[in-house]
């Protein structure tokens, strides 16, 4: 999980890699989460994201709004939007795991290390 | 369509800890080798790609393995080409004779340093590892995906319990644990997770296990699925094994498999 400091020195440095957590996925409210938690359970390992119709029969009569829902979630960046209307699809856009600052090279060298230090 | 199934009848079950040192990844690795035992499709993937150490319980030498998870991650290769048929790879073992015939996958991740380096080094894409948990259970026909996560709560752990249709969480008898329990359960709860468990691990013989589940359910509103005992047996096995494999007899085993079967009712 992205620490203060990661995300502070992202902003700093202009390199916000975009994307929501899943930790900020839990902190938003209530019709936001159900759909985002939704599209996550039910992304079924397409690239095509999930059919509106999914959405729209799932949470007929619980989200009054759906289409705002989804508009606003697509507008803070939190969902990638396929297709054309009426045929959309949405897709969670999950902040990539962002790499360690740690040198490379000295993983490469200890990695080495053990492989001569193995026996046989 | 035959033989197809839909994935929604399908479950994942996370199996997540706050700290280290819990039984985890042997109580996920048992879970698994019940659950397949029972004729269901099993797979097992072991997302702590910093410290993994799933495959060592299923008599895996590191770097016996080709393909792991590291290569997903890292985009090498399609997700079911890091999945290991255990019935396939413990073939020629008489020793491992339990995992014959049965129908378990493991996902291992990568013991190799250089391996787990580039990952953390680089990152990668969390979107990757969900859409390879909902890949990997169609293409396998997996009745359940158990998912053993990297202790403490990190982009992969919650994301793993996001997904989740039940999330097992593993504790000591230990107050580190109890008060990290507390955050792990604070969380599941916002992510919604629709049924959540807790397991207790390595209680000592003084201790009332009735009375304890008693306490634990009540302090987080959470059924406790089983209280598994402190064994020197379970110690001296050392993870070499699949312990309620080559003891189902033992007292250990008995309580996992009730679990087993709490977290997949």
């Amino acid at each position: 999980m992205p620490s203060l400091f990661d995300h502070l020195s992202a902003h700093v440095g202009g390199d916000d890699p975009g994307g929501i957590t899943p930790l900020d996925i839990a902190d938003l409210p209530a019709d936001q989460r159900q759909v985002m938690l939704s599209l996550l359970r039910e992304q079924a390992g397409t690239t095509d994201g999930v059919a509106i119709e999914f959405l729209n029969t799932k949470f007929a009569g619980k989200i009054t709004d759906i289409e705002s829902v989804l508009e606003h979630l697509v507008r803070d960046g939190w969902l990638i939007v396929f297709g054309e209307k009426p045929n959309l699809h949405y897709r969670v856009n999950l902040r990539a795991k962002r790499g360690s600052n740690a040198s490379f090279g000295l993983w490469s060298v200890l990695s080495d290390r053990i492989s001569k230090d193995r026996p046989g | 369509m035959t033989g197809v199934k839909v994935e929604s009848m399908s479950q994942i079950i996370s199996i997540h800890s706050f700290r280290g040192g819990t039984g985890k990844s042997n109580i996920a690795a048992n879970i698994a080798y019940q659950l397949a035992k029972n004729g269901k499709r099993v797979g097992i993937i072991d997302t702590d790609v910093q410290s993994p150490g799933i495959h060592a319980i299923f008599g895996i030498r590191a770097g016996e393995l080709k393909t792991t998870l590291n290569d997903y991650l890292l985009g090498r290769t399609p997700i079911e080409n890091v999945a290991h048929s255990l019935a396939q790879i413990a073939a020629n073992d008489p020793r491992r004779s339990y995992l014959h015939h049965l129908n378990l996958w493991l996902i291992p991740a990568s013991i190799q340093p250089n391996e787990i380096a580039q990952v953390l080094h680089q990152g990668y894409d969390v979107g990757l590892l969900n859409d390879g948990f909902h890949h990997l259970v169609r293409r396998l026909n997996l009745d359940v995906l158990i998912i053993d996560t990297h202790p403490g709560l990190n982009e992969e752990t919650l994301l793993s319990i996001a997904i989740s249709d039940a999330l097992c969480i593993i504790m000591r008898p230990d107050e580190q644990d109890y008060q990290g329990t507390a955050v792990t359960v604070d969380i599941a709860r916002k992510l919604e997770v629709p049924r959540m468990r807790i397991v207790v691990n390595k209680l000592p013989s003084r201790y009332d296990a009735a009375l304890l589940k008693e306490d634990i359910e009540k302090e987080y509103g959470v059924r406790v699925a089983g209280v598994l005992p402190l064994s020197e047996d379970v110690a001296v096995n050392a993870s070499a094994d699949v312990f309620s494999a080559v003891y189902p007899e033992h007292r250990w085993s008995d309580t996992l498999r009730v679990i087993a079967r709490e977290l997949t009712e």
